[in-house]
């Protein structure tokens, strides 16, 4: 009974809690059940008090969710702020230090709209990094988490915008160098699949983030 | 007593129980529960989350010790979590003078 009930458990714990709080709750069922052994239940009945007693899964899963959240996410914010740091590498310092000048006379349009709707929306990311951290170190983990997947929609829609330039600029422009369009390939698609994550953990997470 | 009531107040008997002394989780259910003479039957997985809160707010601290031949984590109150338990326990006292005074 008390190894089928840490099985169910294990399945609905947060990762950050899970391995102690199995082993403390193992510990705590065992000294449970003996107690009730200890007053002649059966071995299987005392295991079934202990479980009871102990309480559903689900509630324990949520009340240990809520509170881990501020901890997890005021790390998700310092990360994303990070993530925000060094985009500024493929956006722009591999771009101005490695690209061979364009050969148009007048830049396209697109690419100018484009470069401008890449930086609008980097900066968007960033405004709402900084609000998701002023709303973590205030104690508002619900409102962080929401700021924070907004600010990974903005960086993802950011670096799709970059990846593409990348990839234009590479197949128009004489001598661009591989290595800077892998760069920004491989940053694009690490930064969409990194935002991608994010927005689907916050949208499993946000419910059970409660106000600490 | 349901469990219910004491929303709100687990931190404090939890801190309560363990002026006594270190103690690990099922210890200080058992505890609060013998000195509330059964009054106080918390929901027990529930503590922890408790626990853990207190914790990262290093009002308690715990390390595995061997207990009887068996790991267990064991929580001792800091002294943070001393001055904490003072507090409270004197807000919880003008509180419950108010209502008494209400309801008298």
């Amino acid at each position: 009974v008390i190894e089928s009930y840490l099985r169910e458990l294990e399945q609905r714990l947060p990762v950050t809690r899970r391995r102690r709080f199995l082993k403390e709750t193992e510990a705590h069922l065992v000294d449970c059940a003996e107690r009730h052994v200890a007053a002649g239940a059966s071995r299987d009945e005392a295991e079934r008090l202990a479980v009871e007693a102990f309480g559903p899964p689900d509630e324990l899963a949520r009340q240990l969710a809520a509170g881990s959240a501020l901890r997890v996410v005021r790390g998700a914010t310092l990360v994303n702020l990070v993530v925000l740091a060094s985009l500024l590498g493929p956006l722009y310092l591999i771009p101005e230090n490695t690209l061979p000048p364009a050969p148009w006379d007048h830049e396209p349009v697109w690419i100018e709209r484009q470069q401008y709707a890449m930086v609008l929306l980097y900066l968007a990311a960033v405004a709402l990094a900084a609000v998701s951290a002023i709303a973590a170190w205030r104690r508002h983990p619900r409102w962080s988490a929401y700021g924070l997947a907004a600010s990974s929609v903005g960086i993802a829609a950011s670096g799709a915008l970059a990846l593409s330039l990348s990839i234009y600029w590479y197949v128009e422009v004489p001598g661009t160098p591989v290595w800077s369009s892998v760069v920004a390939a491989l940053w694009g698609f690490g930064v969409f699949v990194v935002a991608a994550a994010a927005t689907l953990w916050v949208r499993d997470r946000a419910r059970a983030f409660v106000q600490d | 007593m349901a469990t219910d009531p004491l929303k709100g107040h687990v931190d404090l008997l939890l801190l309560a129980v363990l002026e006594d002394g270190p103690a690990h989780g099922y210890g200080l259910v058992e505890a609060v529960r013998e000195r509330s003479d059964g009054a106080f039957d918390l929901a027990e997985g529930t503590v922890y989350p408790s626990l853990y809160r207190l914790e990262r707010d290093r009002l308690v601290r715990s390390r595995w010790r061997e207990v009887s031949g068996r790991r267990r984590r064991i929580y001792r109150l800091t002294r943070r979590g001393e001055a904490a338990l003072q507090a409270r326990h004197s807000e919880w006292r003008s509180f419950s003078d108010a209502m008494e005074a209400v309801l008298a």
